[in-house]
């Protein structure tokens, strides 16, 4: 275990190294573009955890961008990253002004990043373990020795997948890790693999014929859903943007986007509820510290 | 002066230069124009390079963008910058701040993005720069600097300018040599033109021709050929020409000297230019002499009568530029002095532009020609034998007389006008001959201009007929000269050959008054006194007065006479006709009856008038042949039916008139051609008297009359106291014997015996005889003693209708012979 300092430490090292291999100066907001040599308006960076296909979720969060530059009186940028290792890094490096991801990582940036916790999702996360609905696997141990998809080795999901794997006694399945829920599905269906995680939201998101011919095999524990966490540097505007979040949560094209999402729309934290991330945030760490380490070394 | 120096000296090398320079400009405006086109086209080829290319990109770009996946930001520009084409490639934030290059140094500023793609290919320096926004809804993820290679696209206009510079100057190489060909075979015809008008120009037509064809040059030859021959004919044809005019000139001139008129042309002051040999005559000037003398000098013009000076015609032209002529009564007075009658006509000579060049006249002698005229002149005026006035001129003096009393009524003078026939002229004329009538009739004119005053105008009115007319002459002693002329006639013998005339005249003597207005009326009045003498015994002077009862007579003659044409029209006469019986057995023998046609006149009362009522005046005013026309007509007509058979016989009285109208033989012809009647029925009866007074033409009437197949009798026979020796040249069948012999020849020996001798006559000549006036039975019985063939008289016969006799015998079916005729009237 790490303590606070060192970690920090840490993450600071790793970003410079990513900031060397993708040669972008982040920080440099005034290059000029060689066209025109002035000032731009620094937008606020909406950082969203890479839970399904880019454009797909570029999509989703473009009624909020719009409402947050209305609100806000700035530009907002909506991004998100190859992967939940490489937002998490970033968030962990204060790129996004706003993070948007899961409650695990949520308390791991709350933790050790200093991001502010602001509301999250009325609807409960969940993930569950999917197999074709014609296939022959019927239970959990029909898993063993059996190829199994999933999002990503740090997102929820995979590890809630991992603890339930072992807590059913499967052994030896090879763990695959694809970039999008859709495409577990498909692989799934195509026989690729015996079995695939993914979010409950995700999988409602799915077609009805893709999920007619998927057979649920587990459920999850309810998580507390994805969080909205403030960079710590913004904590002056909290009360701003937990104004501005409200207010879009009531406008219609929010309500659309809640219902399509079935997230229902925004609510406060309980108390507490992020601590109880904190065993996965926990194995987060412990999966993140090598490869930091690997990459701050090369 | 520069430019005319270096433009070309022949039109070969003008078209040569001119159409290389054209060719020049135009290729050099292609080119330009194509390397443009072609120019614009790889740059919009470009353009749509990058246009192609920016799609993939963005589609590449934008999820690592938004994941700020940085090297496969970087792997995809990398990659994409192997396109060909491509230089560069980079990519820079929404901030400018830079996420990847390639080909492009990391520290320099890319280029500013190519706005007009179609700026000079030069100006672009071989490259386009693009700058592509990348944007996902309107998030500004930044900004995608692409440069593109232009190289090829200048080495394909390099390539293609040198191309087309290539074949322009293979075009216009092949343009040079193409037109130089052209321009020799061109030049080289018009050399061989300009040579052969260079012979021409000399009248040399002795060059080939030019080459004929279709093309324009070939056209040209042909014009040229066709107007060098035309050129050629016109020079011989003016040759010809002039030599014609040559020819005419002289024969002009020639002309102008054999011409009798004068002709003398005069220059714009009236001076002698030419004068002809004639003029010379005439005038007695030379022409050498008379050149350049003034018209008034050459032309010494006096009038006729007055010897006055008269105007010049020729400076009367030349003052009016119009046509002049000289008085009538002209008379030139020559150099030498001799007085020539003479008439010209001067005309102006105009010029080409009608300007006045001088005059021409043309002068002629006269005198002979006034001479002939005044001779003419006479003829028209005067009876050729006597020399006397003739009628026309006796007349125009007797209307003068008349006009003169008429306008000058305050000094009236008695005038008077004797009427003069001479009585026995006939007998003469017909037993002597015409020679001895005309040598009459001078020695009577002779005599009485002996006794006639010198004032007195003295006229032959045509044949014996005589007028004079005495002006200021009172009524006593136009008396006394009439008595004067009368007894000069009458104590005058005629002596031709061995035989003596003595001879009478009959004047009628008229004073003239007021109320006699024209020469007609005088006339008339004249004629009227004289014919009134003749009936009072001849050789006497008859004094017209308006009351005398002779001269009323007379005047009722010609009203009748008038009255006639009226009664022609109205078709009021009377066909009648009386029997004439045979009384000879040969007579009888013919089976035929035998009728006269006599006339009668209805008038305007509806009483029946006797033919002496109107004959007489018909005879003397030339009514008689129309009343004669008449009768032939509506007696054929009406007697066609009856005269069908063959068995009646009709006898048609004739004037002495008729027998003398030339148209008369050929109107019965037709008139019986046109009734269908057998001419031989048909027999016309003329007087002795008659016959005698128109021998001649008697004669010839009778045998064309004859002709035709008609008959003639010799009326009235015995009365004319002619010699009988006539019969033999008179062609005639029957001898009517005059009815004053049968009349009184039961009581006088010596009619019987002139009837018998007659009827004697008539037997030895072969003649048919018939007597008329039979009045009683007596008559019959004597006529028939005698022989007569056939007999006609009130004891047989009277006058009946035509009409109702012509329908009897049709209602009898039987028609008797008849022979020949007597008028009982």
């Amino acid at each position: 275990m790490l303590n606070l300092g060192l970690r920090l430490w840490l993450y600071a090292v790793t970003l410079l190294c990513l900031n060397g291999l993708n040669g972008v100066a982040w920080a440099d907001e005034t290059r000029s573009t060689g066209a025109q040599n002035t000032k731009v308006n620094v937008p606020l960076i909406v950082g969203v955890a890479p839970h399904t296909s880019v454009r797909e979720l570029i999509a989703d969060y473009q009624p909020l961008r719009h409402f947050l530059q209305k609100a806000l009186q700035r530009d907002v940028s909506v991004v998100t990253a190859p992967n939940f290792d490489e937002y998490l890094r970033r968030a962990l490096a204060g790129r996004y002004d706003l993070a948007i991801t899961t409650g695990h990582q949520a308390r791991l940036l709350q933790t050790d990043a200093g991001y502010l916790p602001l509301v999250t999702y009325q609807a409960d996360f969940s993930g569950i373990a999917v197999v074709a609905a014609s296939g022959k696997i019927k239970q959990a141990k029909d898993l063993s020795g059996q190829s199994v998809a999933n999002l990503s080795p740090t997102s929820l999901v995979t590890l809630w997948s991992s603890h339930w794997l072992q807590e059913q006694g499967v052994v030896g399945e090879r763990m695959h890790y694809i970039s999008a829920s859709d495409s577990i599905a498909e692989l799934v269906l195509a026989g690729e693999v015996a079995a695939g995680f993914l979010s409950q939201s995700n999988y409602d998101r799915l077609g009805a014929d893709v999920r007619a011919r998927l057979h649920i095999l587990a459920h999850s524990p309810l998580f507390v859903g994805r969080v909205y966490m403030l960079n710590p540097r913004l904590e002056d505007d909290r009360a701003r943007f937990l104004a501005a979040l409200e207010a879009f949560a009531n406008a219609p094209e929010a309500q659309a986007y809640f219902t399509r999402t079935k997230l229902l729309g925004y609510r406060p934290l309980n108390p507490g509820e992020l601590e109880m991330m904190e065993p996965y945030a926990q194995a987060l760490r412990l999966l993140l510290a090598p490869s930091i380490v690997e990459k701050a070394g090369s | 002066m520069l430019l005319k120096s270096i433009v070309p000296k022949t039109v070969h090398a003008r078209l040569l230069v001119l159409a290389m320079l054209v060719q020049i400009v135009m290729l050099a405006v292609l080119i330009g124009r194509t390397s443009d086109i072609y120019e614009e086209g790889l740059l919009a080829q470009a353009n749509g390079c990058i246009g192609r290319l920016t799609p993939a990109l963005e589609a590449a770009l934008i999820a690592p963008l938004l994941q700020e996946d940085m090297v496969t930001v970087q792997s995809v520009l990398n990659l994409a910058s192997q396109a060909p084409g491509i230089v560069y490639l980079g990519l820079e934030s929404p901030t400018g701040a830079l996420l990847g290059s390639v080909g492009w140094p990391k520290m320099q500023a890319f280029p500013e993005p190519t706005l007009n793609l179609t700026k000079s290919m030069d100006m672009l320096n071989g490259r386009m720069d693009a700058l592509i926004p990348l944007r996902i809804d309107d998030q500004n993820l930044g900004h995608l600097h692409i440069g593109l290679d232009l190289q090829h696209i200048k080495q394909a206009r390099r390539d293609l300018l040198w191309q087309a510079g290539l074949i322009a100057m293979l075009a216009i190489s092949l343009t040079v040599i193409s037109l130089g060909i052209m321009g020799q075979l061109l030049t080289r015809k018009f050399m061989r033109l300009t040579e052969a008008s260079e012979l021409i120009a000399r009248g040399e037509f002795v060059f080939k021709p030019l080459t004929e064809g279709a093309d324009e040059v070939g056209r040209m030859g042909a014009a040229f050929n066709a107007m060098a021959h035309a050129l050629q004919q016109r020079m011989l044809d003016n040759e010809a020409t002039h030599v014609l005019l040559t020819h005419e000139k002289e024969f002009l001139q020639v002309t102008l000297s054999s011409i009798g008129d004068g002709v003398i042309s005069f220059d714009l002051e009236g001076r002698v230019v030419f004068f002809n040999p004639a003029a010379e005559v005439l005038t007695g000037w030379a022409l050498l002499e008379a050149k350049g003398q003034p018209a008034e000098v050459v032309l010494d013009l006096v009038h006729g009568d007055t010897e006055q000076p008269i105007e010049n015609p020729v400076l009367r032209c030349l003052r009016e530029r119009s046509l002049a002529r000289l008085d009538a009564n002209a008379l030139l007075i020559t150099r030498d002095g001799r007085r020539l009658f003479v008439s010209d006509t001067v005309a102006p000579i105009l010029d080409a532009h009608g300007d006045l060049s001088g005059v021409v006249l043309v002068l002629q002698d006269v005198s002979t020609k006034r001479e002939m005229l005044e001779e003419m002149h006479w003829q028209a005026n005067h009876d050729s034998l006597t020399g006397l006035m003739n009628r026309r001129s006796f007349e125009a003096q007797l209307r003068q007389l008349i006009d003169m009393e008429k306008d000058d009524r305050a000094t009236h003078a008695d005038h008077a006008l004797m009427y003069i026939d001479l009585d026995q002229f006939k007998i003469v004329n017909d037993t002597s001959g015409h020679m001895a009538g005309d040598e009459l009739l001078r020695q009577v004119t002779f005599l009485m201009q002996q006794t006639l005053r010198k004032s007195d105008v003295f006229a032959r009115l045509g044949g014996d007929e005589f007028g004079v007319l005495l002006p200021n002459c009172p009524e006593e002693r136009a008396l006394n000269i009439g008595n004067a002329l009368r007894e000069a006639i009458h104590d005058f013998r005629f002596v031709w050959r061995d035989k003596v005339f003595q001879i009478g005249v009959s004047i009628g003597l008229v004073m003239l008054n007021r109320d006699m207005h024209s020469t007609a009326e005088v006339l008339s009045s004249a004629d009227v006194a004289c014919y009134a003498a003749k009936e009072e015994g001849r050789n006497r002077v008859h004094l017209y007065r308006s009351d005398d009862t002779a001269i009323l007579s007379r005047r009722a003659q010609m009203l009748v006479a008038s009255g006639l044409r009226e009664v022609l029209r109205e078709d009021r006469f009377l066909l009648m006709v009386q029997e004439i019986h045979p009384m000879s057995v040969e007579a009888k023998s013919l089976n035929m009856r035998h009728f006269e046609v006599l006339l009668r006149l209805r008038n305007e009362q509806g009483d029946i008038m006797p033919a002496d009522s109107f004959i007489p005046a018909a005879e003397r005013y030339g009514v008689m042949p129309h009343i004669d026309r008449w009768v032939i007509r509506h007696t054929l007509r009406q007697a066609a039916q009856v005269c069908a058979s063959g068995r009646v016989h009709l006898s048609i009285n004739l004037s002495g008139l008729s027998i003398i109208d030339p148209l008369m033989p050929e109107y019965i012809r037709l008139e019986i051609l046109s009734s269908n009647i057998d001419p031989r029925v048909i027999c016309f009866e003329i007087t002795e008297t008659s016959a005698i007074s128109y021998l001649s033409q008697g004669v010839e009437f009778m045998r064309q009359v004859q002709a035709t197949g008609c008959q003639f009798a010799l009326d009235d026979f015995g009365s004319g106291m002619s010699s009988f020796g006539y019969l033999k040249t008179l062609p005639v069948q029957c001898l009517k014997i005059d009815g004053s012999f049968v009349r009184d020849m039961l009581h006088d020996p010596l009619d019987r015996t002139l009837v018998e001798t007659i009827h004697h006559i008539g037997k030895v000549m072969g003649m048919k005889t018939i007597a008329e006036y039979a009045t009683s039975m007596e008559h019959v019985a004597v006529l028939e003693a005698v022989g007569v063939d056939f007999v006609q008289g009130y004891a047989l016969s009277r006058p009946e209708l035509m009409s109702q006799v012509f329908a009897d015998i049709r209602d009898e079916q039987a028609l008797t012979t008849l022979p020949i005729m007597t008028d009982p009237s």
